[in-house]
């Protein structure tokens, strides 16, 4: 069972810059505390953050907004993946 | 909502984004606290939406990061007015209907009146129009608290009113009261019930006074139902003397009245036999067009003129009016009532003479009527058992040298 981080855990890990994901459903994710978009295709979404490179697979993907300091995609979403560097 | 209209204010752009690497543009656009919305990918590089003056700041950093902007599609105000810059008489147009729009807003247009029932709404308008306050004057010029004051004066029944503005609208509440509006003058003379005609009590229930008939009683016309002359008593049961006092009861008696009525069997009754239309005119203000003949109408003749004048909102009245005239020729006709409408008018007139009797608290117990009809009258003849309010109060009467004491038949009551 994977140990669910305690909120001053938390913090740490925002502190560290790690990125934040939160998925809604299989069709929208909210990416934060990321550093740049790597790329952005109709199945592939590249998204460098600090400690890793997160890849969201899928179809029909699209960022709905883009800011410096979150960006939301949208579309039918089949993984999440974390590579590291 | 509100996102949409400031995006619309604002100006959105849909700009197709081209190059090496458009990525980098778009990490650019970020890192400098532009947003991009709706960023998607196509064939040949990405498109997204960006407001305008995003656009303008992101056009150096296309420059930095190589990469070609294309504007697909242009939304919003700045773009319209852009559009629109040589069509002076559309944009003049636009500002005259702003100002018409606010210098329309400073008159009164409408007025309404809540809670009335008694006094009409042509009651209460008409007392607005004789106080200035009329459709098409300056809301500034009506002060509410002396308006209120001036209804509340005018008619003593109204007893609250409220008048507030909302808008171009001149809202009047009322509160009417036609209960208890002045407290009957007490009767202080002294003085006795007497019965107003002959009959038999029903009911007697005595407030003031020594009654001296009974629930039962046949009495007669000028006897005296309560005695407004109250004896004093001495130790030793003899008379010391006499209290005079108004006698109060609620009396209530039986009695026969004889009912007598005819009227004639025949009518006159008017029949049109022919209508013609005469003309119709146009009255603006003072001002009249008159479009029909201005005579007289002729004998076994009736004219009827209907008015038509177009009405904003509720109650605001152009001061154009339209009337139509027509002519209406009729015989008069001379006719004979049918039994039923003997009977009914018998009925009729028998109900209106109930009515008054009713209206006081009487009912009628028994109808012993006959209808006669004759060669030329209709009689209606017989007599009426009533029931209801009885007696009448007047004054005290010199006091006897033999006067005995009446006898009590139930307790002496005062107020």
């Amino acid at each position: 069972m994977i140990p669910i981080p305690a909120p001053s855990d938390l913090k740490e890990k925002l502190l560290m810059s790690a990125a934040v994901l939160t998925c809604q459903g299989q069709y929208e994710v909210i990416i934060e505390n990321y550093r740049s978009i790597k790329s952005l295709t109709e199945t592939k979404v590249e998204v460098q953050t600090k400690t890793c490179v997160v890849t969201v697979s899928g179809m029909d993907l699209m960022a709905v907004y883009y800011t410096k300091e979150a960006m939301k995609i949208t579309g039918k979403i089949n993984k999440i993946e974390y590579i590291q560097k | 909502m509100f996102r949409k209209l400031m995006d619309f204010l604002r100006g959105k752009l849909l700009i197709h984004i081209s190059g090496l690497s458009p990525e980098r543009f778009l990490n650019l656009c970020a890192a400098r606290g532009l947003e991009i919305n709706c960023l998607k990918a196509t064939e040949e590089g990405f498109e997204c939406r960006m407001s305008l003056r995003d656009y303008r700041e992101a056009r150096g950093l296309a420059r930095k990061a190589k990469v070609m902007l294309h504007i697909c599609e242009k939304r919003g105000l700045p773009f319209l007015l852009f559009r629109y810059r040589k069509r002076k008489a559309y944009a003049a147009g636009i500002l005259l209907s702003l100002i018409l729009l606010y210098s329309l807003s400073v008159f009164l247009w409408d007025i309404q009146v809540v809670g009335n029932s008694y006094y009409t709404d042509d009651i209460i308008l008409t007392f607005l129009k004789e106080n200035n306050i009329r459709h098409g004057m300056q809301m500034s010029d009506i002060v509410c608290d002396e308006l209120e004051q001036a209804l509340r004066n005018q008619y003593t029944n109204i007893t609250w009113v409220s008048a507030q503005i909302s808008g171009t609208r001149l809202i009047i509440q009322v509160k009417e009261n036609f209960g208890l509006l002045e407290i009957p003058e007490k009767i202080e003379e002294p003085g006795d019930l007497v019965a107003d005609r002959d009959g038999v009590i029903t009911e007697l229930v005595t407030r003031v006074g020594i009654p001296l008939v009974k629930a039962g009683d046949e009495v007669t016309r000028g006897q005296v139902l309560v005695s407004g002359r109250v004896s004093i008593l001495n130790d030793g049961g003899e008379i010391a003397g006499y209290q005079e006092v108004t006698a109060d009861a609620t009396i209530r008696a039986r009695v026969v009245e004889e009912y007598s009525w005819e009227r004639s069997i025949f009518y006159e009754e008017k029949r049109v036999i022919d209508k013609s239309f005469r003309g119709v005119s146009l009255r603006i203000g003072e001002n009249r067009v008159n479009a029909r003949k201005s005579d007289e109408p002729e004998a076994y003749h009736y004219r009827i003129t209907e008015y038509w004048q177009p009405c904003l909102f509720r109650n605001f009245y152009l001061p154009i009016t339209l009337e139509k005239t027509t002519d209406y020729t009729y015989e008069v006709l001379q006719r004979r009532m049918t039994e039923e409408e003997q009977t009914q008018s018998a009925q009729e007139e028998l109900q209106e003479y109930l009515r008054e009797w009713q209206e006081k608290g009487g009912q009628l117990l028994e109808q012993h009527l006959s209808l006669t009809p004759g060669a030329l009258k209709l009689t209606v003849t017989g007599n009426l058992v009533l029931e209801g309010p009885f007696g009448e109060l007047v004054p005290l009467g010199e006091l006897s040298q033999d006067e005995t004491i009446p006898e009590e038949t139930e307790e002496i009551m005062t107020e």
